[in-house]
């Protein structure tokens, strides 16, 4: 009898505190949560944020407040999430390889460890791109014409020390490519470019090179496996050469906030990123979802770590 | 394309759209209106708003902020002389000395009317040759951008007409504050003064409010006035405006508004430069240059029917290629594509109903812009009743709010603060604040351009020479910026034949403007020695430039010393100054700024406002009540205006949120 009680009491108790915990993380969020986007309003960042948005509030009952943060390629509003209270009230969406390289070069007042890993949502491959009407018409004819006449080859990047950048030199290194590399500000300039024949050939990302389809032939990715905006085009992988690189986008709280609300964190994340109509709203926005979960994301950003630690650090 | 013209119609007719428009219009004009809040975050706090509609009301409502906005700038540049966006720089040239001169509504009116007019003329351009032009936009690469900056740098030289070796100077200055952040070759920090922040450089916007905003504030505190401008309202300004504008300006509103288009088509270029070069024609051209900055309606007209005519210029490589003509291109395309419609040539015809739909809500949009702007120049000339000293306390506040909401970064009103400072100074010893602001806005281009240049370059064997002068449009472009740079011999010239002696510059001015050369040259030059390549050749010719002006505007003041000296010169009068009340609001200005991390920003304000209110009351009759009043109108507009409707953060403080 007295067993029995004290069973019952223990079990009660248990249950109390069970239910008074999981009350706990379902209290959380009690008020709007900030979202730190380190790009101006209406940029690729933002759309891709505001899509999330939407199923966000169908998820939890407390609204994102945004706040932009530009400047320095992103350094500023990283910056901003690594230095923001630990307590689960701000998170920033950030952009690998930019967090990484700016990281290691100084540019940021940050580490890759000051930050606790939410999810990825967007990866954004690279693509090797010509003009409709130009005679190149496969990565090998692009990599050969290089060679043949080495330097006369103007290739556009958005950049320096981007991820363009860094398939650019990934391609010197593993090929030999003498090419001249020609820096652009942004995806904008970099298609103006390649549309007025400034350039020859330029290596842009997925969701900027869908924006120009009509003038523009997309000669092969670099990434994985096919993409499914554009299933006609090989990888470079298929081509014979091993090369990947791409943009990803994910999203991040400073480190150190509470671990019930990380959890919570990534786990609505998850839900949002497996969500039919949202990966339908991210496809009409031509934003490649991928999905990954937090440690995922701090795995890949080490890989990331080490070809940043090759190409861009001065030895 | 004529099947979508009906369709299209009627999807305006639609009340919903037409109610949009209106609303967009209306926000618009406001949002361009206060100094600080642009055209593109205008925009963009609108995008999420539009996911909740459907494509066309969200493009048309777009499209209503974005012309409004650039229209909404001339106000607050005719009325108190602050661009409201930076597209408007070159209205205040003309638009605030006829303020001054008490016509501050047909300023006004004159601004309406050539923004409607250029808007219009942009739309025709985007409805019947979009394919044409964007074909030609793409023939402006790297070297193209690199020249076409270069002239509307010369401008300059026609600006300040008689001082330009101050107005070059002053282009520099601001070219070399513009350095300061990332440089765009190497991606190394320049010019950071070993303060981080300072890695995200000095924002253009926040620099304007400086110059223009707060050292206008500075100025009018010690201007003794009692209100901004005496006020004559004429009856018939709208017949006296239009009359003038049919008659003398058909000429400068056409030539503006193909210089608005052809420039908005460029990506990078936008309505700050569209509407300088066309001033600056219109100038050139003129049978009486000598009027220009007076308050002539010529000059206002070519300004503002410009930067209206840009927006047209800008959609078309947006539509037609996917390539935002301007930043605020930008934002629309980016909502476009959240709704998954694909830009490029088909766009007229795959989804030939959104696109007609929006080029002829286009013309909607400037159409009412007309009786909307008439009603809202009744309600602003109310401004100048208000008495100045409480008009330029809310300035200050209005200022460190739209310099803030840029970035959501102090440091910006920090910026905005210092260029107020430097700005009131410049205008001191005549250094142009107008060419500074230029050289702020074109000196990141011409920097990215002649980097790219240089990348050019290499694949050429390195023929630097090549590069810059291959196309023909650079040719072109070289041509006009040399024809620019001789247009003030010309003038002078022609004004010799007038014969009237322009007083002299008192000799302190160019001291203390070679001075403030050889001080910048000093803050800089040390840090030049951590750069390497195009980041350092570019700041290395700034910096030598700027110290050879500075040494020769010592030797100017020298010179013009020892002639005042032996009484052979005609010296401009010196200017009555307050002196005690400019350094008081500069004080109040810098103690508000730094009270803002502390107490937040409401609570800042309201102290600053009621205690400036107070200090520097002029009027012997209720300084408490009149102070109590206007910190309470300018925190509730705020407050509603930037937190409620717009959702702008406001700074946060220690103690307050």
């Amino acid at each position: 009898m007295k067993m029995r009680t004290a069973v019952s009491l223990i079990l009660t108790l248990a249950l109390c505190l069970g239910l008074g915990g999981m009350a706990q993380a379902a209290s959380y969020p009690d008020k709007p949560v900030t979202m730190i986007i380190a790009f101006t309003a209406g940029g690729s960042s933002d759309v891709q944020a505001r899509i999330m948005e939407k199923y966000w509030n169908k998820l939890v009952p407390q609204p994102w407040t945004f706040l932009y943060k530009p400047g320095a390629g992103g350094a500023v509003g990283f910056g901003e999430i690594a230095m923001a209270k630990k307590d689960g009230y701000t998170i920033g969406g950030f952009n690998i390889p930019h967090i990484v390289i700016q990281a290691i070069t100084g540019k940021g007042q940050f580490k890759l460890t000051d930050f606790d890993y939410i999810a990825q949502v967007v990866n954004d491959p690279q693509c090797v791109v010509v003009r409709k009407d130009s005679a190149l018409k496969s990565a090998k004819a692009v990599f050969d014409q290089a060679k043949k006449e080495p330097g006369k080859m103007k290739v556009g990047l958005v950049g320096p020390n981007s991820g363009h950048h860094l398939l650019f030199l990934d391609i010197q290194e593993k090929l030999g490519f003498p090419a001249t590399p020609v820096f652009y500000k942004g995806a904008a300039d970099q298609n103006a470019a390649l549309l007025g024949g400034e350039i020859d050939v330029m290596l842009g990302n997925l969701n900027d090179v869908m924006r120009s389809l009509e003038e523009m032939n997309v000669l092969a990715i670099a990434a994985e496996k096919r993409n499914d905006f554009l299933p006609k085009v090989p990888t470079l992988k298929e081509e014979g050469f091993n090369l990947l690189s791409d943009i990803r986008r994910a999203f991040a709280a400073p480190k150190g906030i509470p671990a019930e609300h990380l959890a919570f964190l990534r786990d609505v994340f998850k839900k949002i990123c497996l969500d039919k109509d949202y990966l339908e709203d991210m496809k009409k926005a031509g934003q490649p979802a991928e999905y990954l979960d937090g440690d995922a994301v701090y795995k890949h950003m080490l890989e990331v770590e080490k070809a940043v630690q090759k190409h861009f650090v001065k030895k | 394309m004529t099947e979508f013209f009906l369709p299209a119609l009627a999807n305006l007719c639609d009340p919903l759209n037409l109610f949009l428009i209106l609303a967009g219009l209306a926000g618009g004009i406001i949002i361009g209106a206060m100094p600080g809040l642009t055209a593109t975050m205008g925009v963009a706090l609108m995008v999420p708003v539009t996911f909740a509609m459907d494509a066309t009301s969200g493009l048309v409502m777009l499209g209503a902020i974005y012309s409004g906005a650039i229209y909404g700038g001339s106000n607050s540049a005719c009325l108190i002389c602050t661009p409201g966006t930076p597209s408007s720089v070159a209205t205040t040239f003309d638009g605030w000395p006829m303020c001054q001169n008490g016509r501050a509504d047909k300023a006004l009116v004159t601004a309406l009317f050539s923004s409607s007019f250029g808007g219009i003329v942009g739309t025709i351009f985007l409805l019947f040759m979009a394919a044409p032009l964007a074909r030609f936009a793409l023939r402006f690469g790297g070297p193209e951008s690199f020249w076409l900056c270069i002239f509307g740098l010369s401008t300059i030289a026609v600006m300040s007409s008689g001082n330009i070796l101050k107005g070059l100077v002053s282009g520099a200055l601001g070219m070399l504050v513009a350095t300061i952040g990332l440089d765009p070759h190497t991606a190394s920090t320049r010019f950071t003064f070993g303060y981080y922040p300072l890695i995200q450089g000095v924002e253009v916007i926040p620099a304007m409010i400086g110059l223009f905003s707060i050292s206008q504030v500075l100025y009018l505190v010690g201007s003794y006035k009692p209100f901004l401008a005496t006020y004559n309202p004429a009856k018939g300004v709208v017949g006296e405006v239009v009359s003038e504008l049919v008659g003398k300006c058909k000429v400068i509103l056409l030539r503006s508004s193909i210089i608005g288009t052809i420039v908005g088509m460029l990506p990078g270029a936008g309505g700050e430069i569209a509407s300088i070069i066309s001033y600056n024609e219109s100038k050139r051209w003129s049978k009486h240059p000598e009027k220009y900055g007076t308050g002539i309606t010529e000059g206002v007209a070519a300004s503002e029917c410009a930067n209206n005519a840009v927006i047209g210029g800008a959609l078309i490589p947006m539509l037609t290629l996917g390539i935002p003509g301007s930043a605020v291109a930008a934002v629309i395309l980016g909502a476009l594509l959240a709704k998954g419609i694909q830009p490029g040539f088909k766009v007229f015809t795959a989804t030939g109903e959104l696109a007609y739909t929006f080029i002829f809500s286009q013309f909607v949009v400037n159409l009412l812009m007309i009786p909307m702007g008439l009603l809202l120049v009744k309600l602003l000339v109310r401004l100048l009743r208000v008495r100045l000293t409480f008009v330029a306390i809310g300035i200050v506040m209005l200022s460190v709010i739209g310099s803030y909401a840029i970035r959501n970064s102090m440091l910006d009103v920090w910026v905005a603060l210092i260029f107020g400072l430097v700005g009131y100074f410049c205008r001191r010893v005549d250094l142009d604040t107008g060419a500074m602001a230029l050289g702020i806005i074109l000196g990141p281009m011409i920097d990215e351009n002649f980097g790219k240049c240089l990348n050019l370059s290499n694949a050429l064997g390195g023929s630097v020479l090549q590069v810059f002068i291959q196309s023909p449009i650079s040719l072109i472009l070289i041509a006009l910026t040399l024809l620019s740079l001789a247009t003030p011999f010309l003038l002078s010239r022609r004004k010799q034949a007038k014969a009237v002696e322009k007083p002299q510059a008192p000799a302190y001015t160019h001291l203390l403007a070679g001075g403030f050369c050889l001080l910048s040259l000093l803050a800089f030059m040390p840090q030049l020695e951590a750069l390497e390549g195009a980041g350092k050749s570019y700041p290395m010719l700034l910096l030598g430039f700027i110290g050879l002006c500075g040494v020769a505007l010592l030797g100017l003041g020298i010179l013009t010393r020892i002639k005042a000296k032996a009484g052979n010169l005609v010296l401009a009068e010196e200017e009555d100054v307050a002196m005690r009340r400019v350094l008081t609001v500069a004080g109040l200005s810098l103690a508000y700024i730094a009270l803002i991390p502390i107490l937040g920003f409401y609570p800042a304000s309201a102290i600053f406002l009621f205690g400036s209110a107070i200090i520097l009351n002029d009027t012997e009759t209720s300084a408490v009540k009149a102070a109590l009043i206007l910190t309470a109108v300018m925190c509730f507009c705020v407050w509603g205006g930037f937190d409620k409707l717009l959702r702008v953060p406001t700074p946060v403080g220690i103690l307050f949120d």
